[in-house]
């Protein structure tokens, strides 16, 4: 079921505005577009498929909640390509009028808004939004790491190495959108999602959970990973710098 | 779905205190055998003799399964 946001339930521009003025400097007008964003927003629920591989569609901007992009093979198995964070695009917005490049499924209830607001031209001579523009290009590059990251992941770290970088990238995505309480943040992972994520089953991943506990490098239960050593495990997972800004 | 306990030696023995839930035996089965080259691609090499095991408890704590995958090394005259 779909549903429209409407009156005082507005969700919040925050992650938004914080994520896309972490990329690129925004002009008072340019953070204007972003705070009505809200406006045009809909709630979807967990497992809504957001963003179909191959087709054309206009480009959206997660506002709440988590979704992910992913790949599913025949047999059903699936590999998801990356999470996608509150203030991420869905869909390309550099690249607005290309087939989506994967699909993207909600992994939390989600709002969502129309992100064409952030295309328009700034004047009537059709000059593009200069802060808005660089901030996308930014989006653009940052997407393109964070997908490298997950291909050294995949291709080359052992299971527990694996785990702490994902942490450690989930853990900086989070914190430029203040989404992190002390050394703590919620995640809405499930033993499942993140075998999926890290190319793993379920037992392995169970098996590595206990292990980064037992070694107390951090903790994950109830929904919230509680960082220990944050040194040690960017020793550990080979960590080159904060992905977020 | 039931939950499955699987403890692993590697080396060393992880019990496991937080268990998995999957489907059925079968479902539980698979995952035992097939973490067990997981692993070992983790953990090798180290040393010539290696062998990687994993027990299945049910959820009473009973043992119902076990699988056993080892390395052997030799220097050939």
């Amino acid at each position: 079921m779909i549903r429209t946001v409407v009156g005082t339930d507005l969700p919040s521009p925050n992650a938004t505005i914080l994520r896309m003025g972490g990329l690129a400097p925004l002009s008072s007008c340019e953070a204007d577009i972003l705070r009505d964003l809200p406006r045009q927003a809909r709630i979807h629920p967990a497992q809504t498929e957001l963003c179909r591989e191959q087709q054309v569609q206009p480009p959206l901007v997660l506002l709440s909640g988590w979704a992910c992009c992913q790949r599913i093979l025949g047999d059903g198995r699936r590999q998801i390509l990356r999470f996608v964070l509150p203030g991420d695009a869905i869909g390309s917005l550099a690249q607005p009028v290309l087939p989506a490049s994967s699909t993207t499924v909600a992994l939390t209830q989600v709002v969502v808004a129309d992100a064409r607001p952030l295309l328009r031209p700034s004047d009537a001579a059709g000059a593009p939004w200069a802060g808005l523009t660089k901030a996308i290009a930014m989006m653009s590059h940052v997407d393109e790491i964070i997908l490298r990251d997950q291909v050294v992941r995949l291709g080359r770290q052992t299971a527990y190495e694996r785990l702490i970088h994902l942490i450690l990238e989930l853990h900086g995505r989070l914190q430029a959108i203040d989404m992190i309480d002390g050394n703590s943040f919620s995640v809405p992972l499930t033993q499942d999602i993140l075998a999926d994520a890290l190319g793993l089953s379920v037992v392995h991943i169970n098996r590595t959970l206990q292990q980064v506990r037992r070694d107390r490098l951090l903790d994950m239960r109830g929904g919230r990973i509680t960082i220990h050593q944050m040194d040690a495990m960017r020793r550990v997972a080979d960590w080159v710098g904060s992905i977020a800004a | 779905m039931p939950k499955f306990f699987f403890d692993i030696i590697d080396g060393d023995l992880i019990v496991d205190d937080v268990g998995t839930d999957l489907p059925d035996f079968s479902a539980a089965k698979n995952q035992a055998v097939s973490v067990l080259p997981d692993i070992a691609r983790d953990e090798l090499p180290g040393g010539d003799e290696r062998v990687f095991q994993v027990t299945i408890r049910d959820e009473g704590g009973k043992p119902v399964f076990k699988a056993t995958m080892s390395l052997c090394c030799r220097l050939l005259d």
